[in-house]
């Protein structure tokens, strides 16, 4: 059982002078087939895209309402096809090899929940090679926050930023004139290498600077410290049935929260046919969707949004997922905080929970103690 | 056989598909590849009916060792896997995926008295453990079938149960929800079967399947004859779109009914109701 969360060791630390960050970038865009990268959209919107020169990069940016994590879990897309024939067997074929993708400029909480997508897809009894494959093809530079981006992150919650510890294959920290290049992964070295030129090793100071603007950063995000008592709660189900129907009546059953949602993993299969030629598409689902567990026989277990809402929060927040996946089913990334019109956000819910739960602390019944301590412990540093 | 991948199926030939009745037929696939498909009674298959869709659906064949499978299918209006499946002719291909799931465990009814509880199409799954059970006989001591259906004709398996009848070793209950022309047996809801059962509680397993309403009902009968719930198992069906634990329909809490079920003990059960 995975308690405490990796806090892995980079590789190599190096500095990069800010000054040199779009000729570092020029020589990184080359090293896969395709560039992703924060990227200014319409109306001022960012928007993680392919870009073909640095100058299209924003270095400055407040994370996108949709996560890079799109690129390893995408909204769309084939698991397999197939070819008809009259008379005949289908030929059913495998997904051809996925293309390769730099994702340059990835927020900690996204590499957190890049990270916990990749414990729930490839451990477990059954692995999903589809994902796998995808995901292989990925290599990941990070870009940390130090300072929340807006007054909805609340990553040191659940310990996911604003610097990622693990999960990144290269990862910058935006310091006064240079960045802190952290050498993550063996995969994340040959980009390190391209841009050799550039990068000259850090030395002790600056990676102690760096955990000092850390520590001086934690009491800047407003939301804190609230994650892991809810996850007590939780999982000793000591929420009254009154909060989640009192929720359930607010929210419109839209879906956005768990659509916008880099943790949320939930798809449905749809099957496609054009001129003889089939595939099975897997789209992102939510589990807050009426019809998401209607059977055929019109039989459905979660018939109400009040059965929906507490399923959606005991996912997100119950010790079991911790235990599993190292992390709470939430990165802190603030996304639903953004789109959720009736204000029904996982922080929202985690701060009724604690409020409305009652303490199960001293239950020895609790198969969760020791993960829910543990979760704890590690909550901020408040 | 070389795993293709998480999702891609095996196609396979429809040898032939039987009419049980209006709402439901048994179709008979036959593996392409000609590699067997072994599994547990309980066990479930994803079944894809190429440009409609996948479904999962319990084996209910004998479980054997060799590439054919059995299911029994209702079809649902506006089901769009059911519909297409129904339309099927022998000759043409589906693809399957599976066998997924835990299914029943034989051990725990080995060397004890079987209970089987089975309402309408519940009867589908309960086909292939009797049919396990009968294989091995001995091993079993009483085996009581409770077999429930709302009316005479919307009985599964004729020439099977016509067998069954005649076969000394199983005490095979018949009843039908409301009094028919065609019918001279018991009427009444499948919990009426038990007011005339004789048990030993201590000594007695128990498989029930059938629509979710059921479930209650024939579990309180169960615990009215102090049945072990650790012996009590149950089959959940939910909508699922993997069948491997990933996309997240069939879960109940940490519980994936896919890969942790479809069959739970009452204990597991209500351990998974908690709230
Ligand atoms: S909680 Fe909000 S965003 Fe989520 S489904 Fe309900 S209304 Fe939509
Ligand atoms: S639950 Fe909300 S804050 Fe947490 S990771 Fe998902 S979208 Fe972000």
């Amino acid at each position: 059982m995975q308690v405490e969360q990796e806090h892995n060791r980079p590789l190599r630390t190096l500095v990069l002078r800010k000054d040199d960050i779009r000729k570092f970038i020029e020589l990184l865009i080359g090293a896969a087939d395709h560039f992703i990268a924060p990227r200014r959209a319409l109306h001022d919107d960012v928007a993680f895209a392919e870009v073909h020169s640095a100058d299209e990069v924003e270095l400055d940016y407040e994370n996108s309402l949709i996560s890079p994590a799109s690129y390893v879990l995408p909204q769309r897309e084939a698991v397999f096809t197939y070819a008809m024939t009259e008379g005949q067997a289908p030929e059913v074929k495998a997904t051809p090899e996925p293309e390769s993708h730099i994702l340059f400029g990835v927020r900690p909480c996204d590499v957190a929940a890049i990270e916990y997508l990749d414990r729930f897809f490839l451990g477990g009894e059954f692995a999903d090679d589809v994902y796998a494959r995808r995901r292989e093809a990925k290599t990941i530079v990070a870009l940390a926050c130090i300072e929340p981006q807006n007054e909805a992150c609340w990553c040191t919650c659940s310990n996911a930023g604003p610097v990622a510890r693990s999960g990144y294959d290269l990862q910058l920290t935006p310091m006064d004139d240079v960045y802190l290049v952290e050498v993550g992964t063996e995969r994340g070295e040959p980009l390190a290498h391209l841009a050799h030129e550039l990068l000259e090793p850090a030395d002790e100071k600056l990676v102690e600077e760096r955990e000092r603007l850390i520590k001086e950063a934690y009491p800047k995000f407003e939301r804190r410290g609230n994650i892991a008592q809810a996850m007590r709660w939780m999982s000793g189900d000591q929420t009254p049935e009154e909060l989640w129907e009192e929720l359930g009546a607010k929210c419109f059953s839209c879906g956005s929260c768990s659509l916008v949602c880099p943790v949320c993993s939930c798809f449905d299969t749809h099957e496609y046919v054009e001129d003889g030629v089939g595939a099975r598409i897997r789209c992102w689902d939510s589990c807050h969707f009426p019809g998401y567990s209607l059977e055929a026989s019109g039989f459905n277990p979660r018939e109400n949004e009040a059965e929906r809402m507490y399923h959606y929060a005991h996912h997100k927040l119950c010790g079991d997922t911790f235990a599993k996946y190292g992390r709470p089913g939430c990165v802190g990334c603030g996304r639903c905080v953004q789109v959720c019109s009736a204000q029904i956000d996982l922080p929202r819910i985690a701060q009724m929970v604690r409020e409305e739960g009652w303490s199960c602390k001293d239950c020895k019944a609790c198969p969760h103690a020791d993960v829910t301590a543990a979760a704890e412990k590690g909550d901020g540093e408040d | 056989m070389e795993r293709q991948g998480t999702y891609v199926p095996r196609t396979a030939t429809l040898i032939e598909s039987v009419e049980e009745n209006t709402l439901e037929k048994t179709f008979t696939f036959e593996l392409d590849d000609g590699t067997p498909l072994p599994y547990n009674p309980g066990q479930f298959v994803l079944l894809t009916v190429f440009g409609a869709g996948e479904a999962p659906f319990t084996l209910c064949s004998m479980p054997g060792n060799d590439p054919r499978i059995t299911l029994t299918v209702r079809r649902y209006p506006g089901g769009r896997v059911t519909e297409a499946l129904h339309e099927m002719k022998p000759g043409e291909h589906a693809g399957v995926r599976g066998p997924f799931g835990n299914g029943f465990a034989m051990e725990m009814l080995r060397g004890r008295d079987v209970l089987v509880v089975a309402g309408g199409i519940g009867m589908a799954p309960q086909r292939g453990l009797i049919e396990a059970i009968l294989r091995e006989r001995d091993q079993f001591d009483r085996l009581i079938v409770f077999y429930g259906m709302a009316s005479p004709d919307q009985m599964l398996y004729n020439d099977l149960i016509a067998e069954w009848i005649e076969r000394e070793d199983i005490d095979l209950r018949l009843t039908i929800d409301r009094p028919h022309t065609d019918w001279d047996g018991h009427v009444g809801l499948i919990t009426t079967l038990f007011e005339e059962l004789d048990v030993l509680p201590g000594h007695t397993s128990a498989t029930i399947v059938g629509p979710p309403v059921m479930y209650p009902f024939v579990i309180a009968e169960c615990e009215r004859l102090e049945l072990d719930p650790e012996y009590i198992f149950l089959s959940l069906e939910r909508r699922m779109a993997c069948g491997v634990g990933k996309c997240g329909h069939c879960a109940v809490k940490g519980t994936y009914v896919c890969i942790d079920g479809p069959v739970f003990s009452l204990v597991q059960l209500r351990e998974l109701e908690a709230e």
